[in-house]
């Protein structure tokens, strides 16, 4: 059940119950692919020299997934996030995501669908600093021309910011909060409009152990909970370790697929075990 | 989007200090358009006024073209021709007490605020509020008016005030109303100055003007209605309305770039939120209207901000013109209203200068990735491409409406070196960013000797963004060379007015007379005889008519000039010429004119005389037969119907046929274009030269004649007053 802030369909919630609220587009059916990347190449021309970013990187990833793609510095895994979350467009090669091929899509109708059925959580926080701790999570709703004081996106407020633990810092702003709460703050309003792919890019990289920890956590919470479909962009194996799957990327070419499954206790042993045979 | 601007309302109050800067900045552009517009809305909302207490409700004016007047003959043929119900004849002569312009009870509402109005056959005169306030004059107060001709009857009882509330071009205010024969008694005059009519229901005015050129064919005369006054008047008053215009293009072009500045500014520190927006599913569209949406609040807030000031500006600006009757173009206006007009368009050309300036940012803004949200460093390297190319932009805009607001009489030189000037500066703009760092560095020298930390933190700051250095350049450079031009412009002007005195007033003191002085009054003569002048030599001012249009001319000693030697002659012998002028038949051209009527040295110059025959003087230099000119009893419809024409020939021309060097200065032409200065337009003018210092303060009791621009009008009324007194009080 799933909630699509599109325009035409915010619209149409104005005039409802809240109550009677219909779900977004039907997500794919349990274990279907959402996400799929075909052959994904990405070329920069940097100052005259050509950088390959990608060559050829291909990944499958289902309804209710968790999962992560590793590699070291430079091996492109940032890039394949954009690509995948249509933020760039690929030198070669196709993103599929909920049947949509993203390269087929104009700029406005990514936009869309980029608002409908994604949401992003960057290392940065990136949260506005004009804007308390609700407003930033309404964001979304906002841009929509959703009305954020209705009953059923206060609802879903309030419900996200239980799931990332911020009960209680509503109006606060994001100079006053630390940067734990604020990056759970980035998690709530990616995952308030209930999007069919969560992607998050080096989310714990700029906090510590501890903090890391929770929102990793809160992450799992996410998907195990409310089968909601996570890409984890990290190069940390303690944050991959909560994925059912990871993918290894070394100088732009997928080097690895380890299926790890889900797991509670998040243990990174057998990961890193994988990981020194590749020599990482 | 509507939930969307309350981003925009954030946004702007987080940056209160350079919000309110920058509406300030739109205030003080809006605020000086507005200000334009309402003064010139004052301006011709007076100039109507003026037709209104000119005029009455006469529908049409028929004013005599020489000093004799219209005949009585003519008057009557005037008041015979059909669909003409009111005739009224009227006089209108400067002396030291002002007899004004005879207001026809029929044509005029009674505005007799004291005493009684004047009827027929009455015997009294009625003066104006501000006369009787200024003399402290009453009804029952006797007064003398000036005349030479009739002295026993110079002295009238006032039996009446009239308000002043209108105001007539030249009078300031102070007018006497004198019954008609008595005029003609004063002045020893057969005619009249004019006749305004009023027409009867059903016959249109063309009717009555076509019948009129049909039946008088035996002087010449102007014919004008009260919508070709008005437009008469308001042409007049175009050259202030356009220099208000000029000086309010500056601030607002400020405003334009504060504006700019500010918004990309905003974009260049908020791209990564605007980057977060569009992560976030915020369309290109969003964001552009996040921009523009800023921009209007901006705009919108200075707009109306420079309303209210600008009101207070205009009120400002009409009390200083009140103090100068006739300052602009010959009316003085009232204080301004809060007309919608130019309310509505204050705003609206705050706003769109404001839109216009925010495209760029807002275009920028869309352009920014959402990948930005992603990036550890906000990347605000701006698209010097496009700034310069906007700037560039800029330039160009400028460059045409200069070109298109050029004189087209100005020589083609002054363009080219304009234009040559405008491209050095748009060639220094659009290199500044590459020459930055050297001209910092050496603008920097003298202060890296004692602040050396500080020195190369400026620099760096200059350096930075050089393309942004190089928007504030160009921002600069224009905003300057419209203050320069805006300077040169009024310099010119003025020079021009105090060329004319230089080169053809031989003499250092212009004494101007209120009437015509006849030769033998020996006032030359008297003025000779001063202690401390060297030469008096007079001059006759007087209207001439040249195939048909109007021109100011004057009538001067050519041995004079020639021992002054300052005239300056293009074509043609100066010593022949000049001597040629105390004989009979020849004149002088300035150059715009003679290219105007295409005649040279040696042609012959069909002209209308006082006497309304034609004369013909031929150009200084070999005298030759000349054609006989055209019939002179169609000439004179034919300057009626051609009345602005002649009027936009005579802002044209140079105001004296002596005049050769200098083209198209019109400073002193234009107030003697109009219909009242016309009527006094044969007014001799002595020229007194004066020795040095010790016969100066006997020569400047008779207070000296200024001629430059706006005040020589004024000029005129002064020595009135004082001549006025001076007469009074033996």
């Amino acid at each position: 059940m799933a909630f699509v802030p599109d325009v035409r369909r915010a619209s149409r919630l104005r005039a409802m119950d809240p109550a009677t609220v219909a779900p977004g587009p039907p997500r794919a059916a349990p274990g279907m692919p959402i996400l799929e990347a075909r052959d994904l190449a990405k070329v920069y021309n940097l100052g005259g020299t050509r950088v390959e970013a990608l060559r050829g990187v291909s990944l499958t990833v289902r309804e209710g997934e968790f999962v992560a793609i590793m590699g070291p510095s430079g091996s492109g895994k940032s890039t394949l996030l954009q690509l995948l979350g249509g933020l760039d467009q690929p030198s070669a090669g196709e993103v599929v995501l909920t049947d949509e091929v993203l390269g087929r899509l104009s700029d406005d109708e990514l936009t869309k669908l980029r608002r409908a059925r994604t949401g992003f959580v960057f290392q940065f926080f990136n949260l506005i600093p004009l804007l308390d701790v609700v407003e930033n999570v309404a964001l979304p709703f906002t841009i929509a021309g959703v009305d954020s004081r209705s009953c059923d996106v206060v609802a879903r407020i309030r419900d996200v910011l239980a799931l990332v633990d911020l009960t209680g810092k509503e109006r606060h702003r994001p100079d006053e909060l630390s940067a734990g709460e604020q990056q759970r703050v980035a998690i709530a309003r990616a995952l308030v409009t209930r999007p069919a792919l969560l992607f998050a890019d080096e989310p714990t990289g700029n906090l510590d152990y501890t903090t890391g920890g929770e929102l990793l956590d809160a992450l799992w919470r996410s998907s195990d909970e409310r089968n909601q479909t996570v890409v984890l962009v990290t190069h940390n194996s303690r944050a991959a370790a909560y994925a059912d799957r990871v993918y290894v990327l070394r100088d732009g070419r997928t080097i690895d697929e380890i299926a790890l499954g889900r797991r509670a206790d998040h243990d990174a042993g057998p990961l890193i075990a994988r990981l020194t045979q590749l020599g990482l | 989007m509507r939930r969307l601007s309350a981003f925009a309302w954030r946004s702007l109050a987080a940056r209160s200090l350079r919000s309110v800067l920058t509406v300030l900045g739109i205030a003080m552009g809006v605020a000086v358009l507005f200000a334009a517009l309402a003064t010139g809305g004052a301006v011709n909302a007076a100039a109507d006024d003026t037709v209104r207490v000119m005029l009455g409700s006469a529908d049409l004016r028929v004013t005599a073209f020489t000093e004799s007047g219209l005949t009585p003959s003519t008057v009557a043929a005037i008041g015979e021709t059909p669909g003409v119900s009111i005739a009224a004849p009227e006089v209108e002569r400067r002396t030291y007490l002002l007899p004004g312009p005879r207001l026809d009870p029929q044509l005029h509402p009674d505005n007799v605020i004291e005493g009684t109005r004047l009827v027929p056959g009455a015997t009294g005169v009625v003066i104006s509020e501000r006369l009787a306030i200024d003399d402290g004059l009453g009804v029952g107060d006797e007064l003398t008016l000036g005349s030479r001709v009739d002295p026993a009857r110079s002295t009238v009882r006032i039996t009446g005030i009239a308000a002043t509330d209108g105001r007539l071009p030249g009078a300031d205010g102070r007018f006497v109303i004198i019954p008609l024969d008595l005029a003609r008694a004063l002045f020893a005059l057969e005619g009249v100055t004019r006749v305004d009519l009023k027409i009867a229901p059903g016959v249109s005015v063309a009717q009555v003007a076509a019948e009129i050129e049909g039946r008088i064919r035996s002087q010449p005369y102007t014919m004008v209605g009260p919508a070709e006054l008005a437009a008469s008047l308001r042409s007049a008053t175009a050259d202030f309305q356009a220099t208000t215009g000029l000086i309010a293009a500056v601030p607002l072009f400020v405003g334009a770039f504060l504006i700019y500045n500010t918004l990309s500014m905003t974009i260049a520190e908020r791209s990564r939120e605007i980057a977060l927006l569009r992560a976030a599913g915020a369309t290109r569209r969003q964001v552009a209207w996040l921009v523009v949406l800023q921009a209007h609040v901006l705009g919108l807030a200075g707009s109306i901000l420079g309303v209210l000031i600008g009101h207070l500006i205009a009120a400002w600006l009409a009390a200083a013109l009140a103090g100068e009757a006739g300052a602009v173009g010959g009316v003085a206006p009232a204080g301004p209203s809060l007309a919608p007009l130019p309310i509505i368009l204050a705003i609206a050309v705050g706003l769109l200068v404001t839109i216009a300036a925010a495209l760029e940012p807002a275009w920028r803004a869309t352009r920014i990735s959402p990948i930005e949200s992603l990036r550890r460093h906000r990347d605000v390297a701006p698209v010097a491409g496009t700034r310069l190319a906007w700037l560039g932009g800029v330039f160009l805009v400028v460059g045409a409406a200069g070109l298109f607001l050029w004189p087209g009489d100005q020589a083609a030189t002054g363009l080219l070196r304009s234009f040559g000037l405008f491209a050095v500066l748009l060639l220094v703009t659009m290199l500044s960013p590459i020459i930055l760092p050297a001209l910092g560095r050496a603008a920097g020298l003298p202060f890296a000797a004692i602040l050396r930390a500080e020195e190369r933190l400026a620099r760096g700051s200059i350096v930075r963004n050089p393309a942004r250095t190089a928007l504030t350049v160009g921002a600069l450079s224009v905003g300057l060379s419209m203050v320069v031009a805006i300077g040169t412009v009024a310099q010119s002007d003025r020079r021009g007015a105090a060329d004319w005195l230089a080169e053809v007033v031989p003499g250092d003191l212009l004494l101007t007379s209120i009437r015509p002085v006849a030769a033998q009054e020996g006032i030359a003569t008297d003025l000779r005889a001063l202690p401390g002048v060297q030469l008096a030599s007079p001059i006759g001012r007087f209207d001439l008519a040249v195939r048909g249009v109007r021109l100011d001319a004057a009538a001067v000693s050519g041995s004079d000039l020639l021992a002054d030697g300052r005239l300056v002659f293009l074509a043609g012998d100066a010593r022949t010429s000049l001597l040629e002028l105390d004989g009979t038949g020849s004149a002088i051209l300035p150059a715009s004119l003679a290219a105007r009527l295409s005649v040279g040295v040696g042609d012959s110059l069909p002209v209308l005389t006082a006497d309304g025959g034609p004369g013909r003087p031929w150009l200084g230099g070999d005298r030759e037969a000349h054609d006989p000119g055209p019939d002179r009893g169609n000439r004179a419809p034919w300057l009626a119907r051609r009345h602005h024409d002649v009027r936009a020939a005579r802002r044209r021309c140079v105001c004296s046929p002596i005049r050769a060097r200098r083209g198209g200065d019109c400073t002193s032409t234009r107030g003697s274009g109009r219909p009242e200065a016309r009527a006094g337009a044969a007014i001799p003018r002595l020229r007194a030269r004066r020795r040095p210092r010790h016969a100066r303060s006997a020569v400047l009791r008779v207070r000296p004649a200024r001629l430059d621009r706006g005040r020589h009008r004024r000029t005129g009324h002064r020595q009135h007053a004082h001549h006025e007194r001076a007469r009074a009080r033996p």
